[in-house]
């Protein structure tokens, strides 16, 4: 498995490095562009959305781990949560950002406690 | 990274162009730039988004308030040059039933 990690303060100026990095990440391991586009856009509302909510007082942390069949991509708000952040919590009102996550990936997985949204795509790595 | 606005008119339209990417950093100024100008009396206002290439939720949300400011005065607000994410966004949405939507700005209507 290989790990690589981004981590961008709380601040919505910083989403962009989180675009680039996702995009680098997905070409590097043989995503198709539209994968690609969709990762960065799911990426892009998943910061927005801790950045918005202030949940990610220390930043947010995105990490890639992928082998020849795989890609995950985490994305970990960091800080000391003084509420349950919305997120893809099954309570929160359908957001916009959510409705794109869960429509462009169906099988993404919330994790409430820690507020880290997965998602996991194939690759075709040579 | 910051979104580049130029603006010009094409017979009644103004027509705002815009190059970069969308985001929830970007489309603040693009919003307040499309408000301005519908505050300031334009009523036929083209975006022209060929040269976006990204565009997320919060961009939507912009460009839904300036459609609900001009309609409001019996303007109107055409996307140009609508593909790729920014189409695959307004699609999911349901959005692109709601905006006009024209491939170039030469089809943009007469009046």
């Amino acid at each position: 498995m290989e790990r690589l990690a981004i981590r961008i303060p709380p601040g919505s100026a910083h989403v962009a490095s989180v675009r680039a990095f996702v995009g680098a990440v997905g070409r590097r391991l043989g995503c198709s562009e539209e994968t690609i586009d969709d990762l960065r856009l799911v990426a892009t509302e998943a910061c927005a959305q801790a950045i918005e909510e202030r949940v990610a007082d220390d930043g947010v942390e995105v990490r890639t781990l992928s082998d020849d069949h795989r890609l995950l991509l985490e994305i970990d708000p960091s800080g000391s949560f003084e509420r349950p952040p919305d997120g893809l919590d099954g309570f929160a009102g359908r957001s916009t950002r959510r409705a794109l996550i869960e429509g462009l990936f169906p099988d993404a997985e919330f994790d409430r406690e820690r507020a880290v949204l997965r998602i996991s795509v194939p690759v075709s790595r040579s | 990274m910051d979104v580049i606005m130029e603006t010009r008119t094409e017979g009644p339209w103004t027509v705002v162009v815009v190059a970069g990417e969308l985001d929830l950093h970007t489309s603040p100024p693009l919003r307040d730039h499309l408000l301005e100008l519908i505050q300031g009396g334009v009523d036929h206002l083209a975006l022209d988004l060929t040269k976006v290439d990204f565009m997320d939720s919060s961009s939507l949300g912009s460009l839904v308030t300036c459609l609900k400011r001009i309609r409001e005065r019996d303007g109107r607000l055409v996307l140009v040059g609508v593909g790729g994410t920014p189409m695959k966004v307004l699609t999911l949405t349901g959005l692109d039933r709601v905006f006009d939507i024209v491939g170039s700005t030469a089809e943009l209507p007469a009046s």
